[in-house]
């Protein structure tokens, strides 16, 4: 029986190929698809279940961020067999972590995950406001390249949020300035 | 009577041949072509590929259809464009579905300069006129082709109809006298059909013993086309009249195979009567063809080393081995082998020993390593379901190979593979591979790269030119943006994927084998081998894939991470190197790598692991790297590297880093290939 309904894509913190692979081998599930990653594409495992539905589990190098997609009848067992990541724990992770590392890992999460389906979201763009304000270099930078994805819906705050950043951030007001530029290329 | 019109023929195969290489098969072709002509998207040239593929598959009247669209597209875009072959192939189409009379005059009209023009002209006149029965001008028309050909292959094919439309006029000393040189001539595509033709006419000339003669000369040679001409005089009228019909019955007669040497054998009798076995194409030998087949097999493993395959001593030893004792049992099916510019066709050797006869031992030809031929039970199901199982239940496409291995295959500058010319070792960069796996027995030559996710191949090859073939060569290395560079070929029997990456082309070079494939039936085949050569691969291999990377390294990632638990500290950049390679598609490696370097006391080791990073474009691991990184040195190189864009591998046109090529002429970074090569 597979599917006919769109597939769902469940979040995860990061997992091994090999979680997923003896996943897949423990549950009969046959390999289907074995995609490398390439610029803007996803490394990908594309599995099919004994009854037909498709499963595949894509993980981007850049942003480092993964997920699955799944038919819904299959994502509640799936969210129990693998590091599922609610949104609702992303973007706690990305506002409140104590450790610098781990508000780096959701807030990327977060942010590819609002670029791909949420993006009018306003929440995540103060979310890269507080990392493009940080005091910490890799993290301005970390915030810098994320705020590229949110270009296109939020072209003014972010124009605005670098033209600051240009000012205020001697360390990196090159970078900033150049997404300015692009802000405005996108404006005319 | 059909003529056969050499340029016709070609014209045809080479359009075909094009559409097939750009879509796969016949079927797929025309699908996507009758796709674009109802979205109203074909090209001319896409009307003239339809037009060949249906005229090719006898559909005269949709071919002409499409024909007279092209010509019409062709005028509508330019009006001085070339329609020639349009034209050409029309006429054909026309004389095809029994317009005789419109083909001449559309044969008429094909004036042209070129005197291969001409001379296809001038074919195509012969063979309206011959339809309409104009025999007299029909051989004009031919002998107005001859003299404008050059070339005797060429003409060889104008010779034949000459020849048949002047034994239809009852010319016969003419058309003796025109077939003559092609009955001299072994090889030329004809020679079959002009000894046919040549015996007819000494028949009808009253020169019985000619007849016989010319057909137990043609009738000799072995083989599928000698099996249809022995039926068809089996038939032929013109032979009726013979007076000696014993000499004529036994010179057609189905030559029959002395199996009594097999039925000898318990264990091998009730092979020859299996049916299954017979219909997929099994047929068993004689005892003399069996014991010269042994031998000939042996005889393969006393000579030098072939090309194609990396000989070990243990692999050639493992080979006579197996070889030792062995006689040819049967052959068959046949299958498709290497995909060379045209189609390759193999077929399937059954050996036996008789001393051991309840083994047989199945290989795809003579020059596949006997080491790695299959050994199955010589009962009716076991041989059988081995020859459908290995050689003829074939994926059709890559969702269908199910399982995947991924190895360090070695670095390109250490790796040595035969030069054909010289048979001198020389390193394995691209280039020399290409031309090792050109004469592989279980590889094949063409490849193609990372942007494509499937064999874009079809799975038979269709003939293609030369150039043409390079251009589609070319075309087909392309890689992806942004990906590592991946050249891929498929194992000829087993349709396994054997891809080969090339890794960290600016530092030191690495290849990665990326093999997707289902598993071997047969896994005891990969046990033995790994037994006598002393090799590790995975006991689920295909055989023919292990015949194609043996000799080359195979070094998974468990073991390299178990040597990094012990090696010595310089030993560890080059296996964390191999790690990334061969796991770099794994997101749980960068986070293994981040982890090694925060606990990591040397500054060396930290820093390659950053460069590595880099490498690969990991900018999050990079970010935690620099929050980790205790040496302010060092995390500002990280943190400058950040600023920048992640760098993106380039490719050349061959699909190939272009890095790579500074590797090959000796300009790189070869720190520690000779802690490396000390450590193995």
């Amino acid at each position: 029986m597979s599917d006919q309904t769109d597939p769902i894509r469940v979040w995860l913190r990061p997992v091994s190929e090999e979680t997923v692979t003896r996943l897949a081998s423990s549950r009969g599930w046959r390999l289907e698809q074995d995609s490398p990653p390439a610029l803007g594409t996803p490394r990908q495992l594309g599995f099919r279940t004994a009854d037909g539905a498709s499963v595949v589990w894509e993980s981007r190098p850049e942003p480092f961020v993964q997920s699955l997609l799944v038919p819904p009848r299959l994502v509640e067992p799936l969210e129990q067999a693998l590091p599922a990541w609610p949104l609702q724990a992303i973007v706690e992770q990305a506002q409140h972590a104590g450790a610098l590392v781990d508000r780096l890992s959701a807030t990327r999460t977060w942010a590819y995950f609002a670029a791909t389906e949420n993006p009018e979201d306003a929440a995540w763009v103060e979310g890269l406001r507080a990392l493009a304000r940080h005091e910490s270099t890799v993290a301005r930078l970390c915030g810098l390249e994320l705020c590229y994805l949110a270009v296109e819906h939020h072209r003014d705050t972010i124009g605005a949020l670098a033209g600051e950043c240009a000012g205020s951030d001697a360390e990196l007001a090159d970078s900033w300035r150049e997404l300015v530029e692009v802000c405005a290329k996108l404006d005319s | 009577m059909e003529r056969t019109n050499r340029f016709l023929s070609k014209r045809l195969d080479d359009l075909v041949g094009h559409a097939v290489l750009e879509h796969r098969d016949v079927e797929s072709a025309l699908r996507r072509l009758d796709e674009l002509r109802r979205e109203d998207g074909i090209s001319a040239y896409g009307l003239r590929l339809y037009a060949a593929l249906t005229l090719q598959a006898g559909d005269a009247e949709t071919g002409a259809d499409m024909l007279i669209a092209a010509i019409e597209a062709r005028a509508h875009d330019d009006k001085n464009s070339d329609d020639w072959v349009d034209r050409f192939l029309l006429a054909y189409a026309q004389l095809r579905r029994g317009d005789s009379d419109g083909a001449l005059a559309a044969f008429d009209a094909l004036n042209n300069d070129d005197e291969r023009r001409i001379a296809a002209a001038s074919q195509g006149r012969g063979d309206a006129l011959s339809a309409l029965g104009r025999l007299e001008a029909a051989e004009q028309a031919y002998q107005r082709c001859l003299e404008v050909l050059t070339n005797d292959y060429e003409q060889g094919f104008v010779r034949l109809d000459l020849a048949r439309a002047q034994a239809e006029r009852d010319v016969r000393d003419a058309a003796l006298e025109t077939l003559r040189p092609l009955l001299e001539e072994n090889g030329h595509p004809t020679s079959s059909q002009a000894r046919y033709l040549n015996a007819r006419l000494l028949a009808a000339a009253g020169d019985e013993s000619g007849a016989v003669e010319a057909l137990e000369k043609l009738l000799a040679t072995p083989g599928d086309g000698t099996c249809v001409l022995r039926a068809r005089a089996r038939d032929d009228r013109a032979f009726e009249a013979l007076s000696d019909r014993v000499r004529f019955e036994v010179a057609v007669a189905e030559p029959t195979v002395d199996t009594s040497w097999i039925s000898r054998q318990p264990a091998l009798a009730a092979l020859l009567d299996d049916e299954r076995l017979s219909a997929l194409g099994v047929r068993f030998v004689a005892e003399d063809a069996a014991r010269s087949g042994g031998d000939e097999l042996r005889a393969h493993y006393a000579e030098s080393y072939h090309l194609g395959t990396l000989w070990t001593d243990a692999l050639w030893d493992a080979c006579q081995k197996v070889a030792e004792g062995l006689w040819l049992l049967a052959e068959g099916p046949s299958v498709p082998g290497a995909r060379h510019a045209t189609e390759i066709r193999q077929t399937i050797k059954l050996y036996v020993d008789p001393g051991e006869p309840e083994t047989i031992w199945i290989g795809p030809s003579i020059g596949f390593p006997a080491a790695l031929f299959t050994e199955v039970p010589s009962s009716e199901p076991a041989v059988a379901d081995a020859l459908e199982a290995l050689y003829l239940r074939r994926p059709a496409r890559a969702s269908e190979l199910s399982r995947v291995k991924r190895a360090f295959m070695g670095y390109p500058r250490h790796l040595g593979v035969p030069n054909p010319y010289s048979g001198e070792l020389e390193a394995a960069y691209p280039h020399a591979l290409d031309r090792h796996f050109n004469f592989s027995p279980s590889l094949d030559p063409q490849l193609w790269g990372g942007a494509f996710e499937d064999d874009p191949w079809p799975d038979v090859m269709p003939w293609i030119s030369p150039p043409d073939m390079i251009n589609y060569s070319r075309k087909r290395r392309q890689q992806r943006r942004g990906s590592v560079a991946r050249l891929t070929r498929r194992a000829q029997f087993s349709l396994a994927q054997v891809g080969m990456e090339i890794h960290q082309a600016s530092r030191t070079p690495i290849y990665v084998w990326s093999i997707r494939y289902q598993p071997n039936p047969y896994p005891q085949t990969i046990e033995r081998f790994n037994e006598a050569c002393g090799t590790p691969y995975p006991t689920d291999l295909p055989a023919d894939v292990v015949a194609g990377i043996h000799g080359f390294d195979w070094l998974e990632a468990r073991e390299i991470e178990e040597r990094l638990e012990t090696v010595e500290l310089e030993q560890v950049l080059p296996y964390l190197a191999l790690l990334a390679a061969i796991r770099y598609q794994d997101p749980e490696l960068q986070r293994e790598l981040v982890a090694r370097a925060a606990g990591h006391g040397s500054a060396d080791v930290r820093g390659f692991i950053a460069d590595l990073c880099l490498q690969y474009g990991w900018r999050a691991a990079l970010e935690e790297l620099a929050l980790a990184e205790p040496e302010a040195e060092i995390r500002g190189q990280i943190v400058d590297v950040l600023r920048r864009p992640m760098p993106e591998t380039r490719f050349n046109d061959m699909g190939e880093p272009e890095a790579l090529e500074q590797a090959e002429l000796g300009d790189y970074d070869d720190d520690y290939e000779e802690e490396e090569d000390d450590d193995e």
